[in-house]
């Protein structure tokens, strides 16, 4: 009988740490109604484990031991609690993001330095003997995974006669940022022909967050007609820059779903729905090309693929990016742009993706020169250089 | 002051609240609308493939269905899946290749976006090899929509009516 009793305890004991177990998990999924739900869990869990703590029988081990156990547990959970707090508190930075070459900016969230004569995440120096040909975008046209010398900028610019192409894309980059970085450095480049890379894989998406990769980013909205800020002052303090680069982020980004998970729960992050993001990304193609115009420069948009794209006989892909979305603002916005993934289809078929693609986004070394060749071609053919 | 034991059951009423709570918060309202979309946008995209190929004689709506297609961190679009059955009468004799050897094709061409994606239609729907001036072939497929803030957006026609399961199941 003492047995059975001794279980019957320990189960109960047990039963009421899996609930609040239950509340902590809970908790983490950015669902408003399940962090009520959550609450009421771990409240219930913890006065199930003091009322089996303190209901024991009075000869019991757990009766005879309740002080020590409620100070085991007290300073158990005020320690948790100091260290939740501390690791929030201290600001290290995420680790994910790479802020190579790069430091905080007020208006970009994350930009190169300003230094003069020189531009971009790889700190290229600007040769003002040669015209100018520039290349916007994000990691992809950035050229993460390979060497400096192994981007599509430099091979664009050998086939390229007598023109310097310099690489502004940057790390992590969307849409709205790189038309706030091309206002920047228009005036100080002079450029003859602006190359915006729209990466089907996810610039879409981030140009309707107000945050991307755990930092605070430009978040436009439509209003009269215009591009308003909905953030101004990137630099000022934030939940989101708070959470994302403290000492328990720099844990959690160990599991970015999860990690994202809890800054849309404790920062409600601002996000567009399809049609308005849509109104701000057709707004935006429309600014990059009348500021660059003003300049008297032309732009060419090309559409950058995820290697999915080349699973042309099973289309789930289609519903998992929003290429052909992206596809339908440039047509209907009359933009001079192009897409690339034809031309890796005609050089390497649909089953060597592996030769094209590092990842499921990123160029190899062939991939870039594959996609300079593709961009002179059709910079030649539409004549988009002429002297 | 309550008793342990009365203390014991007011925790356990408090207990089985939280699991009510918690059972009815797992039957979240669906955060999409109800469906309302343009059904006939999906014949016309069928009768736009059939251009100068095939005529739609019949077009039948099947049953339908949300998915939530979920990529990346925390993107996912709002669908509706809807299946259809159509009778075609090809106007000319064509050949439809089968994929590789249209791959193939594409080696030798600067391939435009728009032939390619209309090829991989036409082999999905009608399937590879010769068809017949005249002869007539039943085809299905499923209609997809999207949700977006001015109600059910039509986006694209596939040659898969078991789509919604495909979709669910495709990982990127």
């Amino acid at each position: 009988m003492a047995v059975s009793t001794k279980w019957k305890l320990r189960w109960k004991l047990l039963a009421a740490g899996a609930v609040v177990g239950l509340g902590f998990d809970l908790a983490t999924l950015s669902s408003r109604p399940l962090m009520v739900v959550a609450v009421v869990l771990v409240i219930v869990g913890t006065l199930s484990f003091i009322a089996t703590v303190v209901g024991a029988r009075k000869e019991g081990i757990v009766y005879q031991k309740r002080k020590e156990i409620g100070l085991a547990l007290g300073t158990a959970s005020l320690t948790l609690l100091l260290v939740g707090i501390v690791s929030i508190a201290v600001r290290v930075g995420p680790r994910h993001l790479a802020l190579q070459n790069q430091g905080y900016d007020a208006a970009l969230g994350w930009a190169p330095p300003d230094i003069p004569e020189k531009v971009g995440q790889r700190g290229q120096q600007i040769d003002n003997s040669r015209g100018h040909v520039v290349t916007i975008g994000d990691s992809i046209l950035y050229g993460h995974g390979v060497s400096d010398t192994e981007t599509a900028a430099v091979a664009l610019e050998e086939l390229l006669d007598g023109h310097q192409v310099l690489n502004l894309a940057v790390s992590g980059y969307s849409i709205d940022q790189y038309y706030v970085y091309l206002k920047r450095v228009l005036p100080t480049v002079s450029p003859k022909l602006v190359i915006v890379g729209i990466f089907a894989g996810n610039d879409y998406e981030i140009t309707g967050l107000e945050y991307g990769w755990g930092h605070t980013k430009p978040l436009f909205r439509v209003e009269g007609g215009d591009l308003v800020l909905h953030n101004s002052n990137l630099l000022a303090d934030n939940c989101i820059d708070h959470l994302a680069q403290s000492l328990l982020f720099r844990v959690l980004w160990g599991d970015k779903d999860r990690a994202l998970d809890l800054i849309h729960l404790f920062c409600d992050p601002a996000k567009l729905r399809p049609e308005a993001l849509e109104q701000v990304i057709a707004k935006i193609f429309k600014s990059v090309e009348d500021d660059a115009h003003a300049h008297g420069v032309e732009v060419l948009f090309v559409l950058l693929p995820l290697s999915n794209h080349l699973r042309m006989w099973e289309r789930e892909w289609t519903y998992r990016n929003k290429y052909t979305r992206l596809r339908q603002l440039l047509e209907d916005g009359q933009h001079e742009y192009y897409e690339f993934y034809p031309d890796i289809v005609r050089a390497v078929g649909v089953h060597d993706r592996g030769s094209i693609f590092l990842d499921g986004a990123h160029y190899t070394p062939r991939g870039h020169e594959l996609l300079a060749a593709s961009l002179a071609r059709v910079i030649q053919e539409r004549d988009l250089l002429l002297d | 002051m309550l008793s342990p034991r009365s203390f014991n059951r007011l925790v356990s009423v408090l207990l089985y609240c939280g699991v009510a709570l918690l059972t009815s918060s797992c039957a979240d309202a669906p955060e999409h609308d109800t469906f309302g979309g343009d059904l006939e946008a999906a014949e016309r995209a069928l009768r736009e493939l059939g251009s100068s190929t095939f005529d739609v004689i019949s077009f039948n709506v099947g049953a339908g269905d949300y998915v939530e297609a979920r990529y990346g961190p925390r993107f996912s679009s709002y669908l509706y899946v809807v299946s259809f059955t159509a009778e075609i009468r090809f106007v000319r004799t064509i050949d439809v290749p089968e994929m590789p050897a249209m791959i193939e094709s594409y080696r030798e061409s600067q391939p435009q976006p728009s032939r390619i994606e209309r090829d991989v239609s036409l082999l999905g729907f009608v399937g590879a090899g010769k068809h017949d001036a005249a002869s007539t072939q039943s085809v299905q497929g499923a209609a997809v929509f999207e949700n977006v803030e001015s109600g059910w957006r039509f986006s694209i026609i596939d040659p898969r009516p078991d789509l919604r399961r495909l979709i669910e199941e495709s990982r990127m």
